[in-house]
């Protein structure tokens, strides 16, 4: 007994050391796949506050190109409403359920307070959160296609998981063929993915454009992902290996939408 | 007074961080983590145990930040073990030393030589918890050695420049 408390005496730096270690392993461990907390990460109202208020500081000094781009995008909403409203009108007379059904989802509009880019998890930051009944788990898409998913909700901010995370997998279909995969990140280029379980019969070709599958009610079928920029199969290959240009510029992004889903029953 | 000062300068560094240097970075292959100016000029009058505990401290607030909880955490804690054991000899031929620890008060090369082995140490395993995969170990290396070279410049630039 005294030689172990004399030996505790002694190493007292080191075990201290080392519990104060095994205790950041097990936060790593335990928090660091896909869930996150609110709390405890930079959803956090303190540090989502401070990064929102650089936001806007910076935003100033970027008023004019934003305008640009809005006005860009406003003339194509109205162009694609006037579109959609000739289709809705031919819809509704032969099928109104496909229209209902397109019905289900909304979008609740949110901006980027605070992204990264550079690590392999990264994370984006969203000014919308429980009050503005943001929930875990739902899909998050910009004006060029699919953003992320949500992992933890605050109460004013919330964190979102975006594809280019080494955690997260999408599940996606080709569009020409329907042919459904799921995307991968591998931690190295913020604009590219690859697309993994791409079976050997199943032709890929450059250029070809990757949606959001539908199978899970996160987010609605044909959203874009990105467009296939590279894919190669050799002799002994059972599946493609096939890099993805993601359609989303996570260096630029500002505005998001956040996606809800009305329907009862929620497949993950 | 010393508890506030102390205090003071831990804020300052910290905002420098998050709101500067946070956002100034080349790819995923150089980040600039000036917040350990912090931890490697602490005062050598603190505990060991306190000092490991300011460590886990500092690095619990990095990492709500960076929302990525524990990797800073273990890179201070190991930082703040190391440092005494690194600083044992210099701070011992020098008695003057009341303060914090700065080329001033240990010299140029003792001061240098620490803070490169120091800021390796922590950057090293930052990117290796990161990544976290046995396969990409000259990319945890690389990354290692630009950002350690870019924040040593800052850490030190500002320390040569002090006076």
């Amino acid at each position: 007994m005294r030689n172990l408390l004399q030996f505790i005496a002694r190493y007292s730096n080191f075990l201290i050391f080392l519990i104060l270690e095994v205790v950041a392993f097990i936060l790593i461990t335990t928090t660091h796949q896909y869930q996150n907390s609110a709390v405890w990460s930079s959803a956090n109202r303190f540090a989502a506050g401070t990064e929102n208020m650089m936001t806007t500081i910076g935003d100033y000094f970027c008023l004019q190109q934003e305008n640009q781009r809005l006005a860009e995008e406003n003339a194509q909403l109205k162009n694609l409403l006037m579109e959609q409203a000739n289709q809705l009108e031919a819809i509704l007379e032969r099928d109104s359920q496909y229209v209902y059904a397109q019905l289900d989802w909304d979008y609740i509009p949110a901006k980027v307070v605070h992204i990264t880019t550079h690590k392999q998890h990264n994370y984006l930051t969203i000014n919308k959160g429980l009050r503005d009944s943001i929930q875990v788990d739902m899909g998050v898409v910009g004006k060029d296609g699919v953003v992320g998913i949500v992992s933890a909700v605050g109460e004013k901010y919330s964190l979102v998981v975006p594809i280019i995370h080494v955690g997260m997998n999408l599940s996606c279909r080709l569009q020409n063929n329907n042919y459904i995969a799921r995307t991968q990140w591998n931690g190295m280029r913020h604009d590219e993915v690859t697309l993994q379980d791409v079976s050997r019969h199943v032709t890929v070709n450059m250029g070809d454009t990757v949606v959001t599958s539908g199978l899970t009610n996160v987010f609605p079928e044909g959203i874009i992902v990105g467009i296939v920029a590279e894919t190669e199969i050799t002799e002994n290959d059972n599946y493609h290996r096939t890099k993805l240009h993601i359609a989303t510029d996570y260096k630029t992004i500002k505005y998001v939408q956040v996606i809800r889903n009305h329907t009862p029953n929620q497949v993950k | 007074m010393t508890f506030i000062r102390e205090i003071g300068r831990l804020l300052l560094v910290l905002a420098f961080q998050v709101l500067l240097f946070d956002h100034l970075h080349i790819g995923s292959w150089g980040v600039v983590m000036v917040y350990i100016l912090f931890l490697i000029n602490l005062t050598v009058r603190i505990p060991r145990w306190a000092e490991m505990l300011v460590g886990l401290l500092v690095g619990l607030v990095m990492d709500v930040w960076h929302s990525s909880l524990g990797i800073h955490i273990a890179a201070c804690v190991a930082l703040s073990y190391v440092r005494p054991l690194l600083l044992n000899k210099a701070v011992q031929d020098v008695e003057r030393i009341k303060d914090n620890i700065s080329i001033q008060t240990i010299g140029r090369i003792e001061y240098t030589k620490s803070a490169v082995i120091l800021t390796v140490l922590h950057h090293f395993i930052v990117f290796a918890l990161e990544t976290w995969n046995i396969q990409f170990w000259w990319i945890v290396l690389l990354q290692t050695l630009i950002s350690s070279v870019m924040t040593l410049c800052v850490i030190l630039g500002y320390e040569y420049l002090k006076r």
